[in-house]
């Protein structure tokens, strides 16, 4: 189909054949100033700001005086007539249709085949919020919202560099989604952006809702609990992965920018422990690691040392211990698996509730489930302790807070038919696949299997800032330096 | 019994296994079959507790006849 | 197909975890008596030389593996049937090694569970890294080798009040012909056993020296090795090491810090968990290596499932008890192993040299 040279045939195409039945999408028609030639105007209401093409559009084309106008070359001449910051002049009627959905108006002249898709956007969004998933006591408090365009702003106020880019792509066959690829062109691994640029364009799926459908399209090792791609609501965040040489995936419609290639230590690592003190990072660095420890393998061990391993126990901790579960009628893996599931579903079922709805269900969780339970010979006291110390020892990792569920279910599987025996096999299973993935070409656990100083500086602790001079190894192979050495050169 | 489960647990992880690698190699799939036949082989007579063939005996008495010649020879 | 490298790093972990593997808790080197850290310091050197044997026909042949080195070397035919005898030892020593285990296992903790089970569960774990490939292999050794470092010197600080120097006294009572077997003993088993390794290994990062990994991984395995027999000794005495299954387990057993920290054996079973999956998963992986090479299949993965499942039933039906098991790892496995060891890594090298040689000429 193609635009012929008469407006009202045009107007017929837009509003018989391709919008028909649509309410929402506006003709205006006027005439040019004072030269009887007619105009049209297509564009979508509420994606526009009216007052905005009302003034800079519509008026200055319906008073402008027919000396300014030549016939021959009318676009170019209504150019300067026309005050939009961007328009360009377009052919393709597919094009046009799309500008028009995108919140764009298309401007249609008589006597010409062609249009004017002018930009007039101006839609409601979300103002920028502190972002309630990730949230820090010192840090920026600004959150990425739901415009691609407004998170693309939040980024470059951080980064300045011209260096910094951004790659626009749309997904999505009937969502249209855009997305930015953005990456600091001269601390990006080439191989690793070409591995993204790659996935993406395998994409093919109709609608990209949320970037979590990019996540899961990419993402390597697709059988594997475990996150290989990253994502956060921080624009620090982000800029900090951007900096240490990651690559960040925007996408439209939602606030989760991903970031590749994510690796397990990542888990470990937040915002703000490069915000405060390095000790009092550091510290909370291990202790994030004894959480992980603590969150998975506590009721394991505790199930492996009561029933293979007694002697083990100091005696009076496993006289008090056989007393507290005199009397409780259920085996101990009963008992575990049971009680660690009615936990997963507190903690499930106060996520999504309102925060009043979710004390009450704290309190109905805490005092009616466990003190009651207890009372009544249900479950003995130990095993509250130790699903009480799992359950909150796992909100020190946010990252893995899915993953550790199943990690602790397989232990605890593997510790009932072989006591401490079985823990250390499944341990060993464990890390068998945690070597084995990769996220984007590097190696999952990169500097955590490394004995090199320069890679422990990051991991295990948050080394000061003047110490940490490089960026990671495996992921910028290039431009090591983070800043430049003072003395000499 | 343990025969029937190892046999069926067998079949399967050979059906699985050829299944995964994608690719029709007729020389790998015979040359899997047989390793998978003498490891079911020598599971069954392990599990029937058949008296077989041990290497360890053989080369224990290989090594003392050697050592008792030696050391009837040093004499 | 891209040749799987190993970084120095991974290699040496790999390499000292090898050789801790199933000697941590065993008793080896029983006939030297009270000299038995001489015995040790021993074995590694005259390790030193065998292990500069793999080095240089890697460096001669460094875009080749083990097998492929062997076949370059003597040709097809008789290339093939040196194969042949290192995937049975890689095979054998592999299933010995999962004998070993199973026997821990039960005799030490697990009185009552079938001996075949957790075997099996531990060979599938190694069937499960083999699948993966040695780098994977490599990665987790080392990740794991800290906890193995920290597990030594966690038993070491633990150990010091126990420690009872009089079981070294007096110096070379038995004049040196003891400790002389001693050496051969340990040396035999585990530091010449890291021939598995020279045919597991496929290649090295660039800039890393093959010299300089197999000269570490032997000076840091004799150093826990060394450390750990002696501690061992230490505690428990000559006797009790010669006579006791595990002497580790013993030794370890004893150590009481103020009635709070005790029973602190599970660590030991822990550090030889760790290295005899190494240890298995490496000659699971070497025979796996050797069965492709000699049928000219150029992926081995597909074979490890058979194999795996061939080295359980071998380990199991190997031997009748615990007694026959200790007796052949002191008594017969040097003798048995001298050649696949010594001899075959000589001829292999001379054979390389010449044929380096020869191929340079041309």
């Amino acid at each position: 189909m193609k635009l012929s040279k008469s407006i009202e045939k045009n107007l017929e195409i837009f509003q018989q054949k391709i919008f028909h039945d649509d309410d929402v999408i506006r003709y205006r028609r006027f005439t040019l100033g004072n030269t009887q030639i007619k105009c049209g105007i297509i564009f979508i209401d509420s994606m526009i700001d009216k007052d905005y093409l009302g003034e800079n559009v519509i008026s200055p084309l319906t008073r402008c005086k027919s000396e300014s106008i030549h016939l021959r070359e009318i676009y170019p001449s209504i150019e300067n007539i026309i005050a939009v910051e961007s328009l360009r002049i377009s052919k393709g009627l597919e094009q046009m249709i799309e500008g028009i959905l995108y919140g764009d108006a298309l401007l249609l002249i008589d006597g010409t085949d062609l249009g004017m898709i002018l930009s007039v956007k101006g839609w409601e969004y979300r103002s920028i919020s502190e972002p309630t998933s990730e949230s820090v006591v010192r840090g920026s408090r600004e959150g990425f919202t739901e415009s691609i365009i407004i998170n693309i702003s939040l980024l470059r106020r951080k980064i300045q560099d011209s260096r910094l880019k951004f790659k626009m792509q749309e997904l999505g066959r009937r969502t249209k989604t855009k997305i930015a690829i953005c990456y600091i062109e001269d601390l990006v691994s080439p191989q690793i952006l070409q591995e993204v640029f790659e996935r993406i364009n395998k994409i093919d799926i109709d609608g990209i809702l949320e970037s979590g459908y990019i996540e899961e399209l990419i993402k390597d090792s697709p059988l594997s609990p475990f996150k290989t791609v990253g994502h956060t609501e921080r624009p620090d965040i982000l800029a900090g992965k951007i900096l240490e040489g990651r690559v960040g995936i925007l996408c439209d419609g939602t606030p989760f920018v991903l970031t590749v290639p994510f690796i397990f230590m990542e888990g470990f690592q937040s915002n703000e422990d490069y915000y405060r003190n390095w000790a009092l990072a550091s510290l909370d660095r291990m202790l994030r690691y004894v959480g992980f420890f603590i969150t998975t393998s506590t009721p394991a061990i505790y199930l492996s040392l009561i029933t293979y391993h007694q002697e083990m126990i100091p005696t009076p901790l496993l006289l008090s211990i056989s007393a507290a579960r005199e009397g409780i009628p259920f085996p101990t893996i009963f008992e575990l698996i049971v009680l660690g599931l009615v936990f997963e579903i507190l903690r499930e079922g106060g996520v999504r509730l309102p925060s009043p709805i979710g004390q009450a269900l704290s309190i109905v969780g805490a005092i009616v489930l466990g003190d009651a339970a207890v009372t009544a010979n249900f479950v003995s006291a130990p095993m509250i302790i130790v699903i009480a110390l799992t359950g909150i020892s796992s909100f020190v990792i946010p990252q893995f807070l899915g993953v550790v569920i199943l990690i602790r279910l397989a232990f605890v599987l593997f510790a009932s038919v072989l006591g401490l025996y079985g823990f250390v096999f499944a341990v060993i299973g464990l890390f068998i696949h945690l070597m084995s993935i990769r996220s984007f070409g590097i190696p999952y656990m990169t500097e955590l299997s490394s004995y090199k100083l320069e890679d422990v500086k990051d991991t295990v602790i948050r080394a000061p800032w003047w110490w940490m001079q490089r960026r990671p190894k495996l992921i910028t192979k290039k431009n090591r330096p983070k800043r430049k050495r003072i003395e000499g050169k | 019994m343990q025969v029937v489960l190892l046999t069926t647990t067998l079949i399967l992880i050979v059906i699985a296994e050829i299944k995964l690698w994608h690719q029709k190699d007729t020389p790998k799939i015979i040359f899997y079959c047989i390793l998978m036949l003498c490891a079911y082989g020598l599971s069954v007579l392990q599990m029937t507790e058949t008296t077989i063939f041990n290497p360890s005996v053989l080369i224990e008495t290989i090594i003392s006849a050697l050592q008792n010649d030696n050391s009837e020879g040093l004499r | 197909m891209k040749l799987e490298v190993l970084s120095e790093q991974q290699a040496i972990s790999l390499m000292v975890l090898f050789i801790s593997g199933s000697a941590v808790v065993l008793s080896i080197g029983g006939q030297a008596g009270g000299d038995i850290w001489l015995a040790v310091i021993l074995s590694g050197l005259l390790a030193l030389p065998i292990v500069t044997v793999y080095a240089r026909l890697h460096s001669l042949y460094p875009h080749y593996d083990a097998f492929q080195i062997i076949i370059v070397i003597f040709g097809n035919t008789f290339g093939r049937l040196i194969c042949l005898v290192y995937t049975w030892f890689a095979f054998h020593l592999g299933a010995l090694v999962l004998r070993n285990f199973g026997e821990f296992i039960i005799t030490v903790g697990l009185e009552e569970t079938p001996q075949l089970f957790p075997v099996t569960l531990f060979a599938l774990l190694c069937l499960w890294i083999v699948k993966e490939g040695i780098e994977v292999l490599g990665r987790w050794s080392n990740f794991f080798f800290r906890f193995a470092i920290i597990i030594v010197l966690i038993t070491t600080a633990l150990a010091l009040p126990e420690l009872n120097m009089d079981h070294f006294r007096p110096f070379l009572f038995n004049g040196i012909m003891p400790v002389l077997q001693g050496t051969a003993n340990v040396f035999a088993f585990p530091f010449a056993q890291t021939i598995v390794l020279w045919l597991a290994f496929s290649g090295f990062q660039k800039r890393s020296s093959p010299y300089r990994i197999y000269w570490l991984g032997i000076l840091m395995g004799t150093l826990v090795i060394l450390i750990i027999t002696t501690l061992v000794v230490a505690i428990i005495g000559v006797e009790i090491y010669k006579h006791s299954y595990f002497p580790a387990y013993i030794a370890i057993a004893r150590l009481n810090i103020a009635d709070f920290v005790q029973r602190l054996e599970i660590i030991v079973a822990i550090m030889f968990i760790i290295s005899s999956f190494v240890k298995v998963s490496t000659c699971l992986l070497a025979t796996c290596k050797g069965v492709a090479a000699i049928t000219n299949f150029h992926d081995y993965r597909f074979t490890v499932t058979p194999i795996t499942l061939l080295m359980i039933s071998t380990s199991y039906f190997l031997f009748d008890d615990i007694m026959q098991m200790l007796f052949w790892a002191q008594d017969i496995w040097p003798i048995y192993a001298f050649p696949f060891q010594v001899i075959l890594p000589i001829i292999v090298l001379i054979g390389g040299e010449y044929r380096a040689k020869s191929l340079k000429k041309q």
